[in-house]
């Protein structure tokens, strides 16, 4: 363990004077800026539209914006009441538009940091070849899957630092720009959709770029991995990321331009996020065992 | 006669200068450009862009391999070339000399096979969408390599650059007028034509612009070395 | 306590790097010599368990190098330096020596302070401590690979030309150093610069195409040269004669030679360098007669 935490240490530092890590994060923070902007022309139209719906002794109201920006309220009738989805109602529509922004604004600058991530980090092990420092490794008694777990974890835990303190960043700017939000299901979102989708990208470029002995040969094979990386991000975005129906419908996987009329009231089962995430863990251990298979059929040779 | 002289005198690695462009990413640039042109697909549709594939994947592949062309911490014999009487901004010169013929030529075929589809804009027309971008590229790509002494930032550069040039383009452009300036995939129908015009100039001079940087950069063998920053005792 | 026996590699493509060697080596300071492509690399990253040899037997302090347990323990006590030694660049000469501590299973965060502490004055570099790897000069990598090789206090030493781009006065320094912890420990010690062998081992082999062909004390290999050792002044020595220097003096240019160049030629007292070209020479002509 002492080792470990001296690779992850060690590692660490040397990502962050590399400026791999920061200059990944500071991208990452920029694509949900500019996003951030597209959306909100987009996001118009949520403004306009029904703020909450409440149920009081029998009669339901609605509260809604219209064309001039003032607020009415008005009761509806039984039938009109009827046609409402049950999740609208006691909603604060409001603060789930405020949300939905977040969400809307997140699943796009994911892609931003998988495809960034596969050439800053695809040199992490080849650079120990460069540098001529891997005969010093192998005369420590440090054994080769320590190594490779140390450099993945260093690389975790960098990534997972940076994407905490983005998400902070992120949700004062939300807080800030418009008001309260829901934070369970962007949270959620972040912690099933954002943070298994960059540790699993992290991990293939690293295994996958483990072989080769330059940055340059590294950097090349990385390329190749950006549509591999391209296709795992929409492949989790159309699985995971409407993780937040778990909290409420109404935080299903908002596309740009979605205005609460066309939300999509479809529940989702706790089950098919587990599965996904098992599918996950699956694909997890096969890279890692493709990768260690690869590292003994090199030391063999 | 100077310039045949100077030639002479400094013979150029034309060949470490296409093994530094390589085979692998021109290869699948070209079956990307021709498949999608083969295919009769001139107005080729990536997701939701309007530009055909010359223009799209012609500047990326070629912003990323002008990055990975010279990298002063990935250039193990950077010591010895700074040693040789030929200056360090040949090797530059003769490894973006490879890859503009690679390219230019996987680029000219693919403008001729445009040419012979339904609707086709002129050859001139076709050079000018994918001209300038492309020596954006190069310049941009070569420039952070060579400034941040990693091609991996370059290559980095690029990817970001390519791919928010192209969603800037159908998302930002319609908000911010202004920034038809400097777009890469600007089409002639979204701007006038003199704003077209002004955009490609600009675009090939920040290319000219930031390779003439690059070549600055490596004029300067201190910083070349990496010695600028502290002294070894 | 080392042991080889019948020791062989071949690497890919059908080097012969090793071929039969076998060795034993003491306690103490072990000097490996032999031109460029004798296996001196090969024989030293086996011992390291960094190579698996293709034939033989290698233990070290009894364990089998053969068994992922036995170079285990090995490299539990091994402190190597390799001839092209690797640093990072972006980490100060502390946090390189305490993450290589780290790595050689040094846990106590105390004693790594204190060990590194006292190596980084040993190698005269406490002033530069915190400065980036990526500004030393050649030397001072080289010095902070001697530092790295010495944590743990390693009971094997395995040094590939430890003195290559040190100052005349560190190399002795160094030497020095080596000497005195022999005393409890195998230090085996590859190197071009024969005088480092002479002035600090009492044990060596000279290699030649992967085996061993001198094996014993330095004074043992200056006597192989003895009487074959001339210094010649004015006419330049015939082709057939092997010349060690050539010296510009007043009176003329003095050669030196091994061989027997007869005429006025002066014997002259045998060095270690002259016993081991004596030796090589030897060699030469004992394959060609084959």
């Amino acid at each position: 363990m002492n080792q470990l935490r001296g690779i992850i240490r060690y590692e660490l530092l040397m990502s962050w004077r590399r400026r791999a890590l920061p200059m990944l994060m500071l991208t990452f923070l920029a694509a949900l800026v500019l996003i951030g902007l597209m959306i909100e022309q987009v996001s118009a139209t949520v403004d306009r539209g029904v703020i909450s719906v409440q149920v009081q002794d029998g009669v339901t109201t609605i509260t809604q914006r219209i064309e001039d920006g003032s607020i009415i309220e008005e009761p509806l009738d039984a039938e009109a009441a009827s046609r409402l989805p049950p999740w609208m109602i006691g909603l604060d529509l409001s603060q789930a538009a405020n949300t939905i922004r977040g969400i809307n604004v997140l699943i796009p600058a994911l892609m931003v940091l998988v495809v960034g991530s596969i050439p800053l980090l695809s040199d992490v092990i080849p650079l120990d070849r460069q540098y001529r420092i891997r005969e010093l490794l192998d005369a420590t008694p440090l054994h080769r899957s320590l190594y490779l777990i140390g450099k993945v974890l260093s690389v975790w835990v960098g990534l997972l630092i940076g994407l905490a303190l983005c998400f902070g960043i992120f949700q004062s700017v939300l807080y800030l720009r418009y008001g309260a939000y829901d934070l369970l299901p962007l949270l959620l979102d972040w912690l099933v959709f954002a943070i298994p989708l960059t540790l699993m990208t992290s991990f293939g470029t690293l295994l996958f770029t483990s072989w080769a002995g330059t940055r340059r040969v590294g950097l090349l094979v990385g390329i190749g991995l950006i549509p591999v990386g391209v296709y795992l991000y929409f492949v989790s975005a159309m699985t995971l990321s409407g993780v937040g129906r778990l909290v409420n419908p109404v935080y299903g996987f908002g596309t740009m331009g979605a205005s609460l009329n066309g939300i999509n009231d479809q529940t989702i089962a706790l089950e098919s996020v587990i599965g996904m995430l098992l599918i996950y863990a699956v694909a997890f251990a096969a890279v890692w065992m493709f990768g260690w298979g690869v590292a003994r059929w090199r030391e063999a040779r | 006669m100077k310039g045949k002289a100077i030639l002479n005198h400094w013979q150029l690695a034309w060949r470490r200068g296409f093994r530094s462009v390589g085979w692998f990413l021109p290869l699948i640039g070209a079956g990307i450009i021709f498949g999608a042109i083969l295919t009769s697909l001139g107005g080729f549709q990536i997701a939701f862009l309007r530009f055909n594939a010359l223009e799209v994947v012609l500047p990326l592949f070629v912003g990323v391999q002008a990055a990975l062309l010279f990298a002063p911490d990935d250039e193990p014999p950077l010591e010895l070339m700074l040693a040789k009487p030929r200056p360090l901004p040949w090797v530059l010169f003769e490894r973006t000399a490879a890859l503009i013929v690679i390219y230019g030529l996987i680029a000219g075929v693919a403008s001729l096979l445009v040419l012979t589809l339904p609707n086709a804009e002129s050859l001139a027309q076709t050079f000018v969408r994918w001209l300038p971008p492309t020596i954006g590229m190069i310049g941009i790509g070569v420039w952070i390599s060579v400034s941040s002494r990693k091609a991996s930032s370059g290559v980095f550069a690029a990817v970001m650059l390519c791919g928010a040039m192209a969603v800037g383009q159908t998302v930002l452009l319609p908000r911010y007028e202004f920034m038809s300036w400097v777009m890469f995939y600007v089409q002639p129908w979204d701007v006038s034509a003199e704003r077209y015009l002004a955009n490609r100039l600009i675009l090939t001079l920040i290319g000219l612009l930031t390779f003439a940087s690059a070549l600055g950069l490596l004029r300067d063998s201190e910083r070349m070395l990496g010695t600028n920053q502290a002294v070894a005792q | 306590m080392i042991e080889i026996e019948n020791l062989s590699k071949t690497y890919r493509g059908g080097v012969k790097a090793l071929s039969n060697l076998t060795l034993n080596i003491d306690t103490g300071m072990f000097g490996l010599v032999g031109p460029n492509g004798a296996g001196k690399t090969t024989l030293m990253r086996i011992l390291a368990g960094l190579l698996r040899p293709s034939g033989g037997r290698v233990t070290a302090f009894g364990h089998d190098l053969a068994t992922y347990a036995g170079r285990h323990t090995v490299k539990m006590n091994l402190g190597y330096l390799p001839q092209e030694l690797g640093l990072y660049p972006n980490l100060n000469a502390y946090e390189f020596l305490d993450y290589m501590a780290i790595l050689k299973g040094i846990t106590d965060a105390g004693e790594r302070k204190r060990q590194i502490g006292n190596l980084l004055e040993t190698v005269r570099l406490t002033d530069s401590a915190k400065r980036p790897l990526k500004t030393y000069s050649g030397g001072m990598k080289r010095r902070i690979g001697i530092a790295q090789a010495l944590l743990g206090h390693p009971r094997l030493l395995i040094v590939d030309e430890p003195t290559a781009g040190l100052d005349p006065e560190e190399r002795v320094r160094f030497r020095n150093l080596l000497a005195d912890m022999a005393v409890e420990r195998t230090i085996i010690l590859s190197t071009h610069i024969v005088e480092d062998i002479s002035q600090s081992c009492n044990d060596l082999a000279v290699m030649r195409a992967g085996t061993v062909v001198f094996r014993g004390a330095p004074a043992d290999l200056i006597q192989r040269a003895r009487g074959h050792v001339w210094t010649l002044t004015g006419q330049r020595p015939a082709e057939s004669l092997t010349l060690v220097s050539t010296l510009h003096l007043q009176q003329g240019v003095q050669y030196r030679v091994l061989g027997d160049p007869g005429g006025d030629a002066l014997p002259a007292e045998p060095t270690l360098e002259d016993g081991y070209m004596w030796l090589m020479q030897s060699a030469e002509l004992s394959k060609t007669a084959k």
